[in-house]
């Protein structure tokens, strides 16, 4: 269960604050996806990072399966981040030093984890990429860098998914193929998902879709 | 896959960005431990040479006085003789001083050349007798003799007669030996010397014999050597110490003391008396107890020379006297066995200003008994002078001429005197003025019949008032003296008296010295400087550059992989967790580093001692350097630079929690922190504040009082302005409110470049801290060099007002200073004529270690100088410090030299550096020396000199220095106020004049000017490492600076891509870097300008101000042209793909 209650952020600048977020409020329950849009600079990505407690939000709360993240300690606030949420960005962020297989493992180094090699492998494979273990990043596409990506993103087996833009740099049947990738996985796995897109054709695809506008965040009803 | 493996994969992918660290940490590494190696090296080559001048000798025996040959034997070693004296190339004239005389036996051979070698005993030791000397290289070179070349050695010849005591003959002491060198010494005599030095030892190794001859000591040595196996615990050697000085005291015998027991069969009694006249108070003192533990009663004498016995009073007015008769102060158990045939005793005990004559005298004068009766007589004064006083008695008995009153022994042993068969023949010293034609036939009749018989008795507390209580040191008593009792020999009592005596008799007490010398050689090897802090003092700024880049560099590198960071903040990595793994990571790069850094230690170390035995020679004086490396530095060093490079690496990380993640994922590492700038505007205002005003506040403090030492003001205050500087640069850079760049042209282009020097605040500022930080030590250090100028011949100078210093290898004897002096010294009549007008004073000097800053070797026995009255009085010399207490003391501080402190410590004035530096030792501490009879005495330091001549010795009264050295007679010092025109010829004109006890005359200017080039020197290699540092410190602009522009392709292309001018860019650029360079040029100049102004505004600064401000520019433009070169580069690439890129 992700729960956001009234969010509002504001940046300090030397103009006065800079309201991004006025109230923000959002709940989805494990298995639910959302996809929330919004023009450049509307603050889709900062709702996102809060979501994912990277940033504090100035106002309000954010539950994540019964948790209030941001009430712990730096420490215990990146160890519930390595177990319950996965991130996907839009550029992917492996790391170029080390193979597929290692890049998809790199959350798991936190804590030692007996059956993590075994099941970044089962994720590979899973996002089709068992061909390609030893390879570099330089030495993929973006396609089947994204794939790394969510097979990181999921190692943990987290209970939230976050994805930024997560097909913004690929093109349309690449972007498709792992819109589709992503929402099996989610389902399969009964995670939270929730997606930050500039594409309609992508928000689509979700359960529920987002507009954020002027610090709000208002339902998209199916056409 | 683990974190383990992670930090590999990313060592190697990031491989370039590591060495760059790597270098880094190399280069700290290098530095310190170099300098721990240089520290090294000095230790090492300084033992190395320690044990080298030592040879074989593991322990000596050193003695003021001679002892029989045969005791070398009896206790083992190497007896020989060994004298200090100067050498003169017989016929080219040239001259060399602190020469060491030995006289070597060649049956010794074998002692320095152990026989296993196989060498020839004469490559070692001379042959055996002849007019033939060997001489070391060093010595050889310096007279520019070759095997066959006459040279004359001079040196002082031990005196019986101590030469400054009444009967002394000083002008008997100097000796001139002329002989052909035979050949040049090999090792060890080629450097062997007892004492540890670091410069040359001149060495003249002369057959015993023919030394003995010379010296009229024949079978008679002055220093013993022993060998065997070496020892290095303290007990061990201390236990063979005892047991040498308990073999000594059972082996010397009374002549080996200078004493005789007579015994005298006709008047019954036994006597001990001394060669030197007078009996050394120890020896006064165990002899006394001797005769008492025996149950004897001792009988004390002090037999002197009156000049005239008077009767004064006479009715006529008619005075009569006696000429030139012995007088004899007698104790009460000696004026019984003497007087005691007088109506049984009823002359003694003499009262105070009681006298009794012999009948010869009595009758000579027509004295009866309630008469007045003068005697006239000398006491000694300085050396040479002797003072004519007289006093009066009252005439309590006569005494016929029989029993003991007759006893012509009470006259001590005296060649020249007890020998003569006439008056006329009598040879007193020159100095004791006798007039023959006051001698009449009578006088000589007695003198025939009765030899030294006493012509007159006082007591002996009077005698000892009237003649030996102002100069005591050389003793109080001719003789003790012990009456035969009925039913015992007096051979046996001899003999009793000859056991109890020596058992009681301490060797230390009489000058006899036993030394462990391998581990005093050990101990000064040690030095008097730990070269290793020294030198880390000196490469603080190349390490501290080297800190600062290891942390710069590991934030670049932490920068270029900001996404990374960011990345796995994301995925759950705790700070903590990210320090630990980035920290580790650079970690073992600085390990690397580090350990390669030893390598090149390796080298720098060898660099140094390079320069220290070549360009900074002057500094050392040691061409003997080699290094030496010890595992325990390389240890040292390699845990020391690892943890600067982990403190730097630690700060750097720490940065990192003020960016956000998302910022770290977007590559963009900006402090997102909007509060950031207040607060740290907040912190610049303080510190920019604080900084001003400490520095100002240590300055102006240090300038008008002496609350804190110069040295701790200069850094202190220095470093407070500093501080203040850079962070006056971090509010400039934070300044708000400005007004947009909107008009275009080059004017434009600086602002921009201005703008952008402010945007990476953190780096501008470590760049600029750098660049401060060793522009501040070269210009620190380059306008603190010293000057010697004129005015260090004011009266309040470093030279006391004095041009001229002559050093005695051979003491004169004789006072320069005062015209008998000069006449009896044979100076020429233009010197005499010149030293007639000026101002002169002779010093005592008491030879030991050389105490300046020209010595290496760890300084335990320092020269001490005896500062005679009118030197005191006269004052003079610029102070540092003192204990002075009242106006007049402050006024001039010599005069705490007279007090008389009340635990016994002698007043002691030094150099401030040599006190601080060499000794170790601030005012009103103590320094522990050795005084002729063995004895630890403390000399208290009452005033430390500033600047001074008298850097190489410490200072005492002669009052003190006499007590203490009794032994040491003559001036071995003579400072001479002359005119600077004057003070030319006259150097020459003294060295030839006084060349018999070579005598080396230097302008004081010169000498001081010597310490000085030894601080330069030290300064120079300061601010070539600071340069060093510097040079450094550009490197790291450069980095940051390519770094800078490698970031910004993009917006210069974009640039491009709007119409800008290549050279526009160029200019923007160069702007930027100009205003880091010259930020932190003028924080550094400007704070060292600030630190040294007090030493500026004193005017002896000898300040190369068109080297520093070339060594600017320099630095200026090296900057300039890198970052030139990096920004051309830059703008020279594609434009699309930069765009791209963007």
């Amino acid at each position: 269960m992700v729960e956001a209650r009234n969010i509002r952020k504001e940046y300090p600048s030397a103009a006065g604050d800079l309201s991004v977020l006025t109230d923000v409020s959002l709940a989805l329950r494990p298995g639910e996806s959302a996809a929330i849009m919004g023009p450049s600079g509307c603050g889709k990505s900062t709702f996102l990072n809060i979501l994912g407690t990277l940033e504090t939000p100035t106002w309000g709360s954010v539950r994540i399966d019964d948790c209030d993240p941001f009430s712990l300690n730096e420490p215990a606030l990146a160890k519930f981040r390595n177990k319950s949420i996965g991130f996907i960005f839009q550029d992917h962020h492996l790391l170029p030093q080390c193979s597929v297989l290692e890049n998809v493992l790199v959350p798991t180094l936190v804590q030692a984890d007996a059956d993590a090699p075994a099941r970044a492998r089962a994720l590979i494979d899973r996002v089709g990429l068992s061909a390609r273990l030893d390879h570099r990043p330089a030495e993929l596409s973006g396609g089947e860098r994204q794939r790394v990506a969510i097979a990181r993103a999921l190692v943990n087996q987290p209970a939230v998914l976050l994805a930024d833009e997560p097909t913004g740099d690929l093109d349309a049947q690449t972007a498709d193929t792992i819109a589709a990738l992503l929402l099996e996985i989610h389902r399969e796995r009964k995670t939270v998902l929730v997606v930050v897109t500039h594409s309609s054709d992508l928000a689509r695809r979700f359960d529920r879709r987002f507009q954020l506008r002027e610090g709000r965040l208002q339902p998209v009803q199916p056409a | 896959m683990t974190p383990g493996t992670l930090q590999r994969r990313s060592l190697n992918y990031h491989w370039r960005m590591h060495a760059a660290l790597a270098l880094c940490a190399m280069v700290g590494s290098a530095a310190l431990t170099g300098a721990l190696l240089v520290g090294d090296s000095m230790r090492g080559s300084l033992r190395e040479m320690a044990l080298k001048r030592i040879g074989p000798v593991q322990y000596s025996l050193r003695s003021n006085q001679s002892f029989s040959q045969d005791r070398g034997k009896e206790l083992g070693g190497c007896k020989l003789l060994l004298f200090r004296g100067a050498a003169e190339h017989a016929v080219t004239g040239a001259r060399a001083n602190l020469v060491q005389i030995l006289g070597l036996d060649h049956r010794d051979d074998d002692f320095f050349l152990p026989r296993t070698l196989g060498e020839r005993a004469a490559d070692a030791v001379p042959a055996a007798a002849g007019r033939t000397v060997t001489l070391n290289a060093a010595l050889a070179r310096e007279l520019g003799a070759i095997p066959g070349d006459d040279i004359l050695l001079r040196l002082n010849r031990p005196a019986l007669v101590p030469a400054e005591s009444l009967l002394g003959r000083p002008d008997e002491q100097a000796l001139s030996l002329r002989l052909t060198v035979e050949g040049i010494a090999q090792e060890p005599m080629d450097h062997f010397s007892l004492e540890p030095a670091a410069g040359e030892v001149f060495n003249a190794l002369v057959p015993l014999d023919t030394l003995q001859d010379a010296v009229e000591q024949r079978a008679r040595a002055n220093t013993i050597l022993w060998r065997g196996p070496v020892q290095s615990e303290s007990e061990a050697i201390d236990a063979k110490i005892a047991a040498l000085r308990t073999a000594l005291s059972e082996t010397l015998d009374l002549s080996d003391y200078g004493l005789r027991l007579r015994v005298d069969f006709l008047h019954g009694y036994v006597s001990l008396e001394s060669a030197g006249v007078l009996l050394d108070r120890a020896v006064e003192d165990a002899a006394l107890a001797a005769a008492r533990s025996m149950g004897a009663e001792p009988a004390a004498v002090l037999s002197y020379l009156a000049n005239d016995i008077v009767l004064t009073g006479k009715e006529d007015g008619v005075e009569r006297r006696v000429p030139y008769s012995i007088v004899a102060g007698v104790d009460d158990a000696a004026a019984r066995q003497v007087l005691g045939h007088d109506g049984g005793g009823r002359a003694a005990p003499l009262g105070d200003d009681e006298i009794v004559l012999n009948q010869w005298a009595a009758d000579d004068l027509g004295a009866r008994p309630g008469d007045r009766i003068r005697l006239v007589y000398y006491v000694s004064g300085a050396v040479g002078k002797l003072e004519e006083r007289s006093h009066e008695f009252l005439l309590k008995a006569i005494a016929p001429l029989v029993g003991r009153a007759a006893d012509p022994g009470f006259l001590p042993n005296y060649r020249g005197i007890s020998d003569a068969d006439t008056l006329a023949d009598w040879d007193p010293p020159p100095q004791f003025k006798i007039d023959l034609k006051r001698i009449r036939d009578k006088d000589e009749d007695y003198w025939r019949q009765y030899k030294g018989t006493p012509k007159a008795f006082i007591s002996l507390r009077t005698g000892q008032r009237l003649w030996t209580e102002a100069d005591s040191r050389f003793g109080r008593l001719t003789a003790i003296q012990m009456s035969g009792t009925p039913g015992r020999a007096l051979d046996t009592l001899a003999s009793r008296f000859e056991t109890a005596l020596r058992e009681r008799i301490d060797p230390a007490r009489m000058g006899f010295v036993v030394d462990a010398t391998r581990r005093r050689a050990l101990e000064a090897g040690a030095g008097s400087t730990d070269f290793g802090m020294l030198f880390i003092s000196f490469s603080f700024f190349i390490i501290a550059a080297a800190a600062l880049l290891v942390g710069l560099v590991f934030r670049l590198n932490l920068e270029r992989r900001a996404a990374e960071v960011g990345l796995l903040r994301a995925l759950g990595y705790s700070l903590k967790r990210l320090r630990r793994i980035f920290i580790v990571e650079g970690l073992i790069v600085a390990v690397i580093g580090s350990a390669l850094g030893l390598l090149a230690a390796t080298g720098y170390a060898w660099a140094m001692l390079a320069g220290l035995r070549s360009l900074w020679n002057t500094a050392v004086n040691a061409p003997f350097l080699s290094l030496h490396a010890s595992s325990f530095s390389f240890l040292v060093g390699f845990a020391a630079s690892v943890a600067i490079a982990a403190a730097s690496l630690y700060i750097a990380m720490r940065g990192l929690a003020h960016f956000s993640v998302r910022s770290l994922l977007s590559g963009v590492v900006a402090a997102d922190r909007h509060d950031g700038p207040a607060r740290t505007r907040g912190l610049a205002i303080l510190t920019c504040a604080f900084g001003f005003a400490a520095g100002a506040g240590l300055i102006v403090t240090a300038m008008v009082s002496e609350a804190i030492p110069k040295v701790v003001a200069f850094f202190a205050s220095g470093g407070a302005v500093l501080v203040g500087g850079v962070a006056a640069v971090s509010l400039l850079m934070s300044s708000r409110g400005r007004t947009p760049i909107q008009r275009g042209g080059p004017v434009a282009m600086v602002r921009l470049g201005l703008r952008n020097a402010v945007r990476r605040r953190g780096r501008s500022l470590s760049i600029a801290a750098v660049i401060a930080c060793a522009s501040f030590i070269i210009i620190a250090v380059g306008a603190s060099r010293h000057g010697v100028s004129i005015e260090a011949l004011d009266r309040n100078g470093g030279a006391g007002g004095y041009s001229l210093i002559a050093k005695a290898s051979v003491p004169l004897p004789y006072d320069p200073g005062s015209p008998s002096g000069r006449e009896n010294l044979g100076l020429s009549d233009e010197a005499a004529a010149i030293l007639g007008g000026v101002e002169v004073a002779a010093l005592r000097l008491k030879p030991g270690d050389d105490a300046s800053c020209l010595n290496l070797y760890e300084v335990t026995r320092p020269r001490i100088l005896g500062a005679p009255p009118e030197f005191i009085a006269r004052g003079g010399f610029s102070f540092q410090k003192s204990l002075a207490a009242n106006e007049a003391e402050r006024a001039n501080p010599w005069t705490l030299l007279d007090r008389h402190l009340a635990d016994g410590a002698i007043p002691a004035i030094g150099d401030a550096n040599t006190l601080t530096w060499l000794l170790k030792k601030g005012l009103g501490e103590d320094f522990a020396i050795v005084d002729d009879a063995g004895r630890r005495r403390p000399l208290r330091i009452v005033a430390m000199l500033s600047g001074s001549v008298l850097q190489s010795e410490l200072v005492i009264s002669e009052e003190h220095f006499k007590r203490l050295f009794p032994g040491q007679s003559g001036y071995g010092m003579i400072l001479i106020d002359a005119p600077h025109d004057r003070s030319k010829g006259l150097a020459p004109l003294l060295e030839h004049d006084l060349n018999r006890y070579g005598v080396d005359v230097t302008s004081t200017l010169d000498r001081i000017n010597r310490f000085r080039a030894v601080e330069n020197t030290y300064m120079s290699a300061f601010q070539m490492l600071g340069g060093i540092g510097l040079v450094l410190g550009t490197l790291g602009l450069g980095a940051v600076m390519l770094r800078n522009i490698l970031e910004r392709r993009g917006e210069f292309a974009l640039l491009r891509a709007l119409g800008y001018r290549k050279s526009r860019m160029i200019l923007m650029v160069l702007v930027e870097n100009a205003a880091l360079l010259l930020a932190g040029l003028c924080i550094g100049s400007g704070s060292a300008l600030i630190a040294v102004a007090p030493h500026l505004l004193e005017g002896s600064a000898e300040t190369d101000w068109a080297s520093l401000s070339f060594t600017m520019a320099a630095v200026f433009l090296a900057g300039m042209l890198s970052a030139g070169l990096a920004v051309r580069s830059a703008v020279r690439g594609p434009l699309l793909q930069a765009l791209r890129r963007e």
